[in-house]
């Protein structure tokens, strides 16, 4: 039974990888493109330099150090300002595949998702009501795919529900190694599992996400099982959107709201592969 | 007992497959699945969820005022995912078990289709297996 669980997570780790993997989160975005132009704007300025150091010279010790500091503030704006356009144009485009890659997953994992649904709701009677459905993912699913079921779901009577996971096993070996603000770089382990079970306990639970891009981080690792739960709920017959909530890492709460008008659930289909994008 | 005729049927009640014995009385069947889908509505809500045996969706149509001269039974079967599975008979004489295990092996065979990645949901279905294995389940019988 443990071999399938765990096969699941490798493939998720390793799907998950290869699609985000042609994104790489460790380049800064201005040591790409800069690298081929440093040399080129060094070589520049080298020659006023030294011109106008050897005008300087002659005339006032003074003045050379005022204007060479002019001069050096000059050419420090125009870097400025050449990597400031840079630095915008490499975020447009990192922000747009980024997206793009999170859509992509998202469908993958809706195709999934619809499938899986199907296969598992052989084993259970007829169900109902839309609480009953969502206690078979919450229940059945779940178990399936982890091992375990859901620690609490809520209701809010009005089409909100709310999935609550103490311990979510794609989170449970996972660790940001961005750089924290006025800290040293520290790596944040969730869920490890170590001899003195109560220390790591106590410690996971205090960690929280600091950062907006763990955060979104976050949503990009977890958007292939978004959409997997969207395409088993709306198999189902639920049309919903999902959103996540993690600030303390091992504890996962998926919030599902329920779609009424048809309008805005239109969109909510699954991709046709036969047309080339 | 002769199976006439079986249908699958999307949410949309679109029709994914039909198979009909005879190719003659083909749109007079398809007519009949139509008409079986107002049924399918009406029966839902009087099925309790806490009854073990509630998949099933029992319809048992006497089409003799339509249909004076031939009888005709039709059970329908709706799974969690709202496909809607229908089957009409000819003969009179069946007992409920064989009618539910028949339904339970076209939804498992259902279901194996729809996890093919090549297959395309709400779209009819043109595999030849599919079509294979459905005539070995009507053959036994």
């Amino acid at each position: 039974m443990s071999v399938a669980y765990t096969s699941f997570e490798f493939i998720y780790y390793e799907y998950t990888k290869y699609i985000l993997g042609s994104i790489s989160y460790f380049d800064k975005p201005s040591t790409r493109e800069t690298k081929k132009k440093k040399p080129k704007e060094q070589e520049e300025k080298k020659i006023p330099k030294e011109e106008i150091k050897k005008k300087e010279k002659k005339k006032e010790k003074e003045k050379e150090k005022e204007k060479e500091i002019e001069i050096e503030m000059e050419i420090e704006k125009e870097k400025g300002k050449k990597e400031e356009n840079n630095n915008e144009k490499d975020r447009l485009n990192l922000s747009k595949k980024l997206i793009l890659s999170q859509q992509r997953l998202i469908s993958h994992g809706f195709r999934i998702g619809r499938r899986l649904a199907e296969m598992y709701s052989i084993e259970v009677p007829r169900l109902v009501d839309d609480e009953s459905r969502l206690r078979f993912i919450g229940k059945n699913f779940w178990k399936k795919l982890f091992g375990k079921k859901i620690n609490s779901l809520r209701t809010n009577h009005k089409g909100i529900w709310m999935l609550q996971d103490n311990e979510f096993k794609l989170l449970n070996h996972l660790s940001f190694p961005f750089k924290r603000n006025n800290e040293n770089q520290q790596f944040f382990m969730g869920g490890m599992k170590i001899q003195n079970k109560k220390k790591m306990e106590k410690n996971n639970r205090l960690k929280t996400l600091h950062n907006s891009e763990e955060q979104e981080f976050l949503q990009r690792y977890l958007s292939l099982f978004i959409g997997i739960l969207q395409g088993a709920i709306s198999n189902l017959g639920i049309q919903c959107k999902i959103t996540i909530n993690c600030n303390k890492l091992p504890n996962c709460s998926f919030t599902i709201e329920k779609i009424t008008n048809n309008i805005q659930g239109a969109n909510l289909q699954e991709p046709n592969h036969r047309k080339k994008n | 007992m002769k199976i006439v005729s079986i249908a699958i049927l999307g949410k949309k009640n679109n029709p994914l497959y039909v198979y009909v014995s005879n190719e003659e009385n083909k749109r007079k069947f398809e007519y009949i699945i139509h008409t079986s889908l107002d049924f399918f509505e009406e029966k839902v809500p009087l099925i309790s969820p806490l009854s073990k045996k509630s998949t099933q969706n029992q319809n048992d149509m006497y089409l003799g005022h339509l249909f004076p001269t031939e009888d005709y039974k039709v059970y329908g079967y709706l799974t969690n995912t709202n496909y809607k599975l229908v089957c009409i008979i000819d003969d009179s004489e069946i007992k409920e078990q064989e009618m539910k295990t028949l339904l339970n092996n076209l939804h498992t065979i259902l279901v194996d289709t729809i996890c093919n990645p090549f297959y395309i949901t709400d779209e009819p279905i043109t595999s030849k297996t599919f079509h294979l294995k459905i005539l070995d389940l009507i053959g036994k019988k």
